[in-house]
């Protein structure tokens, strides 16, 4: 294939190339008489002799010289592009170097935004911060000195810590139990949560010690899941331990397990005004001698729960407590309803065995009221083994408290000065 | 309504037995519901092999058996007093002992937390309570029980009546709200 | 006057709620006209921003409904738990770790994964039912305390929301809460568990500001109504107590 030197850069073109393709300049050379009309025809090569110097030509298109017209639309007109020497003069371009003008700050920015764009697309892994070593130090601490404490009286047998005063609940409490005929029906409900068994049980050992003492049919309930099999397990350890006490044989008593009563205060609600839809398909449970026995007979004939001699609430929530107080007193024809509180429903409970009307005749309230009572009845029983320990561990729990609460607070001071003269030194 | 009113004016009594009857046995299904929800979340977190699916594992096992033998045997047999006695009872006595160093902790860094002359009255009544049980032996004459009586009787029930009056306030506004339609934040 | 034979009927307790209800409609009608200033409670303003900041860094929001009846009293707590659910998932469904709802009664899981899911269509239509969103913790107080933990502990929480009805187990929350870094906010209609959130953490909601949680989270008019109407009872009951207390000191009434 023939080929055409350009005049400008010296790179050669196929030689039917109109503009070198290496600095666009114009190929080829056409007599300034042979200039063609510029056409769409692929066979018009216009070279530099057919093109006019359009920089030399100072007509305007109205009225350039005539003689132009026809030689090249740029012909003749002012200001055109120079095309002949700027092309000519290409070369091939010059490479800059691309270094921004950004200052260092600004750099440092870019690339936080690239970072933070880049994180975006990952999924953040976590890891949990470890716990302040000072705060395990002091749950350690506390842990010990309370385990410590409650330890130390159980192992030497220290002598007893000194009884509260009797309370006049406490007594009537007493008194109504003694009141009680024998054979006559007591509701014994244990509504308590599996953890505060230690607690509620110590509360309420020498009461139903004192009722099965006295030969009456105990009727046990519950409106908490756990409650049949925690109402079982008292029963029985109080049976084997009757069993285990030679030279004090009790009386055979009729111990009834109802079970569960589900839905809360409608439950409560619907027992007390019918108590028979309870019983119609109930499972009796004679405890005694046998407690695995089950005999499938009508239990009792409760058509009303004015028909029970007592009714006894053994609960650790102020809420179990005001449900019975609410739904059930109301129906129950004058007879008691007695309480066995945890220390932390007496005060909601308070107001209705102090009040001016009493809707619970007798409250015993949790280890202190258990002790008490087992010293008025003269049963020995878990709370008075664990008076001492209880009483031991509230004055040391107290102290704690003070203690290490001023130290725990000068610490955290020291520790903020610290910190904020550390910032104001950097 | 019957809380109210003695419907055997009316002779409506009937119909509130009733809807405590369904009541009654609604709440036992939804126990039932519930324990469906748990062995649904632990047997997803088994087979998924999710973190923590070990532990899941020991709780579907032990919900079955205690559920065949428990179902079986009845809740007062020896059985199932076994189970209760040496598996639950411990573990839950054992949380609860936390629970008390838990609340000293608490109690012990609520002061640093929120200084201020309310936490120093709530640290020191916190402290009156406790202390007022009873004496510590051999200093028979520091007595807080007779503080601890009025503080109990007084201030606390005149503070707890006044929380629960909202509370109350609270409750029927909440309930009033869903009987009358205009809170269902659930479908339907 | 003999104002216990009225109290014994319990006509008066009627009177009072069927009170209650009418200003509670009359206010909801005319509460979209009205523009109320509400006071500034701490816990719902740190409670936004924590809600945000959760969704910015993809960690999760944990709330737990308590383990109150819904036959109870202590259902109410419960329901405003699942009013602020709703506005969570809202909030925060798309986000990398959507919020997760624990309870410890078999009927709050129930409402809580139907409160969940409709939430969820409320922002894609076109998702499917969500059944692991939800857990069902113990039927004791210290099991369902225990069955939050890992969740608290493992699941990248960020804020804790505790309302519904408590027992002392919460400060067993409260503490893994803390223990782990996370922020919690609490309430409970339980005097107990108000006393343990009081002490432990970072935004407690006392008394009946729980029941302004639904106003604060904007939730809806029938909040904002119910919550004028719960003041205006009140000092209906502060005039009652007050006045009752007045005329039985000076023997009019017994």
């Amino acid at each position: 294939m023939a080929e055409i030197r350009c005049h400008s850069c010296g790179k050669t073109n196929p030689a039917n190339s109109e503009f070198c393709s290496f600095c666009q300049a114009v190929l080829g050379s056409t007599a300034v008489g042979n200039v063609q009309e510029p056409s769409l025809n692929s066979e018009y090569h216009p070279t530099n002799e057919t093109l006019p110097d359009p920089v030399e030509t100072n007509q305007v298109s109205q009225g350039r010289d005539p003689s132009m017209e026809g030689k090249n639309p740029l012909a003749g007109l002012d200001n055109a592009l120079p095309l002949e020497p700027t092309v000519r003069d290409l070369t091939k371009p010059v490479v800059y170097p691309v270094q921004s003008s950004e200052t260092d700050i600004q750099k440092a920015y870019t690339l936080l935004l690239s970072q933070m764009v880049k994180d975006e697309t990952k999924r953040p892994t976590y890891t949990r911060s470890a716990p302040k070593k000072s705060q395990s130090i002091l749950r350690i601490v506390v842990a010990g000195i309370l385990f410590f404490t409650i330890l130390v009286p159980i192992l030497w047998n220290k002598p007893a810590a000194q009884l509260p005063s009797l309370s006049t609940e406490l007594i009537l409490f007493d008194q109504k139990i003694s009141e009680l005929s024998p054979g006559a029906t007591v509701l014994y409900s244990v509504d308590y949560d599996p953890s505060a068994t230690a607690e509620m049980e110590a509360a309420s050992w020498a009461v139903i010690n004192q009722l099965m003492a006295r030969d009456i049919q105990l009727v046990l309930v519950s409106t908490t899941p756990t409650g049949p099999v925690q109402a079982a397990r008292l029963v029985q350890n109080i049976i084997s331990t009757q069993q285990n006490q030679v030279g004090s044989p009790l009386p055979a008593s009729q111990i009834i397990n109802l079970g569960l009563i589900p839905g809360g205060s409608a439950g409560l609600a619907s027992f007390s005004e019918n108590p028979s839809f309870f019983l119609k398909d109930a499972t009796e449970m004679q405890m005694g001698e046998n407690p695995a026995s089950e005999q499938t007979q009508p239990v009792l004939d409760l058509t009303s729960i004015s028909n029970l001699a007592m009714v006894v609430v053994v609960t650790d929530t102020p809420e179990t407590a005001r449900n019975w107080i609410e739904q059930v007193q109301p129906w129950l024809g004058g007879k008691p309803l007695m309480m066995i509180l945890s220390a932390q429903a007496e005060p909601l409970i308070q107001s209705y065995y102090e009040g001016g009307i009493r809707q619970v005749e007798g409250v015993v309230i949790s280890v202190a009221g258990g002790a008490g009572y087992e010293e008025l009845v003269g049963i020995k029983g878990p709370a008075l083994e664990m008076w001492s320990a209880f009483v031991n561990a509230s004055w040391i729990a107290g102290t704690l408290i003070i203690l290490a609460g001023m130290i725990h607070l000068v610490y955290t001071q020291m520790v903020q000065e610290k910190q904020g003269s550390g910032e104001k030194t950097s | 309504m019957g809380y109210f009113i003695d419907l055997d004016l009316v002779g409506l009594n009937w119909l509130r037995q009733l809807i405590l009857h369904w009541v009654v046995v609604l709440s036992a299904v939804a126990v039932l519901v519930g324990f469906a929800n748990l062995f649904r979340t632990h047997w997803n977190k088994t087979t998924n092999r999710k973190p923590g699916s070990g532990f899941s594992l020991v709780t579907l096992v032990a919900m079955i058996l205690t559920l065949v033998f428990v179902g079986f045997f009845g809740p007062t047999d020896p059985l199932s007093i076994w189970i209760f006695n040496n598996i639950q009872l411990p573990i839950e006595i054992s949380l609860l002992a936390i629970l008390a160093v838990v609340l000293i902790v608490a109690s012990v860094r609520f002061l640093s937390r929120s200084p201020g002359v309310f936490s120093v009255i709530f640290i020191s009544t916190v402290v009156v309570l406790i202390w007022g049980v009873a004496s510590f032996p051999g200093l028979d004459f520091i007595n807080f029980s007779s503080l601890r009586t009025w503080i109990l009787q007084i201030p606390a029930t005149a503070g707890a009546r006044g929380l629960l009056l909202g509370v109350a306030l609270g409750t029927i506004a909440t309930g009033l709200r869903v009987l009358l339609g205009m809170d269902r934040p659930y479908e339907g | 006057m003999n104002l216990d034979g009225m109290l014994d009927n319990g006509m008066l307790g009627l009177f009072f709620v069927v009170i209650f209800g009418i200003i509670l409609c009359t206010i909801f009608s005319f509460s979209r006209f009205q523009r109320i200033s509400l006071r500034n409670i701490s816990a719902f303003t740190d409670f936004v921003h924590e809600v945000s900041s959760a969704i910015e860094t993809g960690q999760r929001l944990h709330l737990t409904l308590g383990r109150g009846s819904l036959n109870g009293v202590q259902g109410a707590s419960a329901f405003i738990g699942l009013s602020i659910l709703g506005k969570i998932v809202q909030s925060s469904y798309l986000s990398d770790y959507p919020p997760l709802a624990t309870s410890g009664d078999a009927n709050w899981s129930i409402l809580s994964e139907d409160t969940y899911n409709k939430a969820a269509k409320e922002i894609e239509p076109d998702t499917r039912i969500q059944t692991d969103v939800n857990q069902m913790g113990g039927f004791t107080p210290m099991s369902y305390a225990s069955s939050t933990l890992p969740i608290i502990y493992d699941q990248h929480v960020s804020l804790n929301v505790l309302s519904g009805h408590f027992g002392s187990e919460v400060a067993l929350i409260t503490d893994a809460a803390e223990r782990s870094g996370a922020r919690t906010l609490a309430g409970s209609d339980g005097l107990t568990a108000q006393a343990i959130i009081y002490s432990s953490v970072d935004d407690p909601l006392l008394g009946e500001e729980l029941y302004a949680a639904g106003t604060y989270v904007q939730s809806g008019p029938q909040h904002l109504a119910s919550l004028i109407t719960q003041d205006v009872m009140r000092w209906i009951l502060v005039l009652i107590i007050l006045g009752g207390g007045l005329l039985h000191f000076l023997g009019i009434l017994w």
